[in-house]
Order: structure tokens, then C-alpha cells, then sequence
């Protein structure tokens, strides 16, 4: 509850979240590319499946030859044949 | 640790996706990861990152294989096993390096009878091929020419790349005509204002009349030992020039006056053909005016239209100070023109005369600051 009162105030204020409640970015380029910023860790990896843990969830990115272009603490880049995402 | 270059491998191993977390936490960035098999994963590291995650992984039990390096990787274990090609390699280099640092080639032109001279003064100061450039004075060469070899008008030394150049003007090459315009002469007559010299002998002072051609700068100066040494004269001479405007005005004047009558003609045209519809006036003294109306559309036919307005000659007088003031102008700026509108005008008068009653003569005299110095032409 406290948290859901934070996002509330972050949200009224203009704030960025994905600064403030370290919220997941995810920036798709066209279906080949995407990049996730603010990630808690991989979940499941596979070449047709892949889940992410975040702070809103679980993000699953289904499609096909799934590569993790890199991998960081934070941050990842998935490239591949990008399907379907769902959050 | 090494930070640049890759190193490529593969991980074996229960929960790949534990391993890929551990690295993340870690600080150990993976690159390119596929997923094999349920078993083994294939990334790229750098090789800081590589040695990191084979710490852990050794520790909790996945195996690491690897199987390519790249980059400053690949290129360190290669110098590694090969120490002698390396500092082949690094030698060579080394040794473009001082190559390309050393004077090569000497070129010497323009010497003429002194070419041995500046041999002897180039071998003197350590000038040769293979000589290591940053060691060779181009400045100290050239003022040794300068100093020791009078005969040598103007020396250039500089260094080129690999080559030493050295430049030479003698002084019978300068005396010869060589060089265009050794002297400077008057361009036109008048009395010298001033004279500023920066190369050469000055021949004449302020207040001397002198004439077209003379000489005011002379090509040669005086050296040590009284040795006359030849140069391109320069320098500035500004003299007081006189310069004239003539203009005639007559005071009675013709002009055409119309009498009324006039006659318009139509003509119909075609490239190849004409055909006037009226014919053309007698009149003995007219103005015409015509135009041209495209009345065939894309057709190539035209109507001509020409409007004739008969004129007769009236004689007219003018008032004599207005004719005076007319002469006097146009006289002025016939002298203004000679003289350059940019001149500095120190004196300007106008004389007139009235020629038989016919009109008035004007005679304008500016007298300006001009710049008189020419070089002279051949030797």
C-alpha cells in the first residue's frame, strides 16, 4: 500500500518512474530489437521463450532464435525474431 | 586484467538461467548468449569479465570451455607465443619511423657558379643524406649562404618530408633581367611628395619634378666592403600630378518639336511574308514608334504597328551662365575620370573661354596625391 501511495505521488509529480520506482523500460524496434532496462533477472531463457522478472511483473517475450545481445545488471538487449510480448 | 578483446565460450550446466543472474549481479556482462541446449549456454566476454565468471562458476559447478578469443585477446596470446615476431614487427616499425625522420635528398637550384659553395657550406653544417633531420639547422644554413656568399642575391632553406631544399637567386641572375622590374620608374610626371624605400637606392627626394620613366627606386644596394649587391627594388613614391578635363558646350541648341500630325500603319507579318495595310507618310523629318501585336495565337503571324508623329527642327538658346555651369561640370568630371575617383584632391580650378559666341569651353585641372611608382620593364 505504501508503495502503490509512492507511485501515486511519483505520478502526480511528473517524475519519471522508471527512475523513481525503478520500473521496467522496454524499447522495441521494430520486431527484431528490443531493449529492457531496469530487470530483476532472468526467469526462463530458450531460443523461442524468454521471461524477464521485473518490478511490474513478469515480462514474457515470445518469438523465435531469441538471443540476448547482451546482458547486464539492469539492462538487456534481445534480438531475434520478437513475436509477442506480454506483460 | 585485459579489458579490450573478446573471448568466446560455452557453459554447461544446470540452471543456465541462475548462472546468467549470478552474472548479472556479478558485474560480469555477457554478450551474444544462445541457448544451446537445456544444458549449455554460449556467450562473449571480455576477458576480465571471462576470468570472473570462471571463479564462480568453478564454484558452484558449471563448466567452462572456451572456445575462441578475439580482438587484443587473440592478438596478446599470439605475440605471447611468438616473442620474436613481435619485436620483429615492433622494430620494423621503429625503424620506418627513424627512416622517415632522416634527410634523404639535397636539392640545390639556383646556385649557378656557386653550387660547390653551397656544397661545402651544406657539408660544414652536417647536411648529407641519412642525416637524422631534427639535427640539421635549416635557419643556420641559410644565413651561413647569406653571410658567406655575397654573390648570392636571395636564399630560401626548408625542409620538405625527407628532402632538404635549398634555393638560390644569384646576383648576376637578378642583374640579367631574371627577375621583371628591378627598378622602379615614375609612371607619370610630376613633383615627389614622398618616398618610402624598402629594397633598392632612392634617386630622387621630395620635391623633385621628375618625368615619365625616370628612375626613383634603382635595383641595387650597397653591401659590406662597398659591394653593390643587386635587388628588385620596392617602395612607394607619391607625387603631386596634374591631371586635365576638357568639355564644350555649345549655347544654342537643336531640338525636334512635333506638329501634330500623325499617321499610324498597320503591316501584317508572317516569317515570309509582309503586308501593309496603309502606306507610309511623306513626312521629311518624323518620330517612329512601333509595336508588335501576336495576333495568330500559335500561328507565326503578327500585326506591326508603327505611329508616325511628324517633328520640325527648333533652334534653341541657352542662357550663357547656364551653359558656363554646364561646360565647368562636364569638364571637372572628364578630369576626375582621368585622375580615379578615389584620388586625394589637394587643388581643382576651372578656366573657360567662349568660343565665337558658338558656346563656352571649359579647361578643369585637378591636381592630386597619386601614387607614381611602376617596376620597370626588362633589365
Amino acid at each position: 500500500m505504501a508503495r502503490e501511495l509512492f507511485r501515486r505521488m511519483v505520478c502526480a509529480a511528473g517524475l519519471p518512474e522508471d527512475v523513481m520506482l525503478g520500473m521496467p523500460r522496454m524499447v522495441l524496434c521494430g520486431g527484431r530489437r528490443m531493449l529492457m532496462e531496469n530487470h530483476q533477472g532472468i526467469v526462463e531463457y530458450g531460443p523461442e521463450r524468454l521471461r524477464v522478472k521485473t518490478a511490474a511483473g513478469v515480462v514474457i517475450v515470445e518469438g523465435e532464435d531469441l538471443t540476448l545481445a547482451s546482458l547486464g545488471e539492469t539492462d538487456l538487449m534481445v534480438t531475434g525474431e520478437i513475436r509477442r510480448i506480454e506483460l | 586484467m585485459d579489458k579490450f578483446g573478446r573471448v568466446d565460450f560455452q557453459v554447461e550446466g544446470l540452471s543456465m538461467e541462475r548462472l546468467l543472474n549470478q552474472c548479472a549481479q556479478a558485474g560480469v556482462r555477457l554478450f551474444d548468449v544462445r541457448r544451446r541446449s537445456v544444458r549449455a549456454v554460449s556467450a562473449s566476454a571480455s576477458p576480465a569479465d571471462y576470468e570472473a565468471l570462471r571463479a564462480f562458476a568453478a564454484e558452484r559447478g558449471w563448466r567452462v570451455t572456451t572456445k575462441r578469443n578475439a580482438g587484443v585477446t587473440r592478438l596478446k596470446r599470439l605475440t605471447r607465443s611468438r616473442a620474436l615476431l613481435a619485436f620483429g614487427v615492433t622494430a620494423f616499425m621503429a625503424l620506418c619511423w627513424y627512416a622517415s625522420m632522416c634527410l634523404w635528398f639535397i636539392d640545390v637550384s639556383g646556385a649557378g657558379a656557386y653550387e660547390a659553395e653551397v656544397m661545402r657550406i651544406l657539408a660544414a653544417q652536417g647536411a648529407r643524406p641519412g642525416r637524422f633531420a631534427p639535427l640539421i639547422s635549416a635557419s643556420e644554413i641559410q644565413r651561413q649562404i647569406e653571410t658567406e656568399l655575397p654573390g648570392v642575391s636571395w636564399t630560401g632553406v626548408y625542409k620538405s618530408g625527407v628532402r632538404l631544399h635549398v634555393q638560390c637567386v644569384t646576383a648576376d641572375a637578378a642583374r640579367s633581367g631574371g627577375t621583371a622590374g628591378k627598378n622602379i620608374v615614375a609612371s607619370r610626371d610630376g613633383v615627389v611628395h614622398t618616398v618610402v624605400c624598402r629594397a633598392g637606392t632612392p634617386k630622387v627626394k621630395p620635391g623633385d619634378t621628375v618625368r615619365a620613366g625616370d628612375v626613383m627606386i634603382a635595383g641595387y644596394e650597397r653591401g659590406p666592403n662597398d659591394v653593390s649587391v643587386a635587388v628588385r627594388a620596392e617602395g612607394s613614391v607619391v607625387a603631386r600630378v596634374w591631371h586635365t578635363g576638357e568639355a564644350f558646350v555649345a549655347l544654342s541648341a537643336e531640338r525636334a518639336e512635333p506638329t501634330g500630325k500623325t499617321c499610324v500603319r498597320r503591316i501584317l507579318c508572317t516569317p515570309d511574308w509582309r503586308y501593309a495595310f496603309e502606306t507610309a507618310p511623306d513626312y521629311i523629318q518624323y518620330e517612329k514608334e512601333t509595336g508588335t501585336l501576336p495576333v495568330g495565337g500559335a500561328l507565326p503571324v503578327w500585326v506591326e504597328k508603327e505611329i508616325y508623329r511628324e517633328t520640325k527642327t527648333v533652334a534653341e538658346t541657352r542662357g550663357a551662365d547656364e551653359v558656363k555651369t554646364e561646360a565647368g561640370v562636364a569638364a571637372m568630371r572628364a578630369a576626375r575620370e582621368k585622375a580615379g575617383w578615389d584620388a586625394e584632391i589637394i587643388d581643382k580650378w576651372i578656366d573657360y573661354s567662349m568660343i565665337q559666341e558658338e558656346g563656352y569651353r571649359a579647361t578643369a585641372v585637378l591636381e592630386t596625391l597619386s601614387e607614381i611608382a611602376r617596376p620597370s620593364e626588362g633589365s
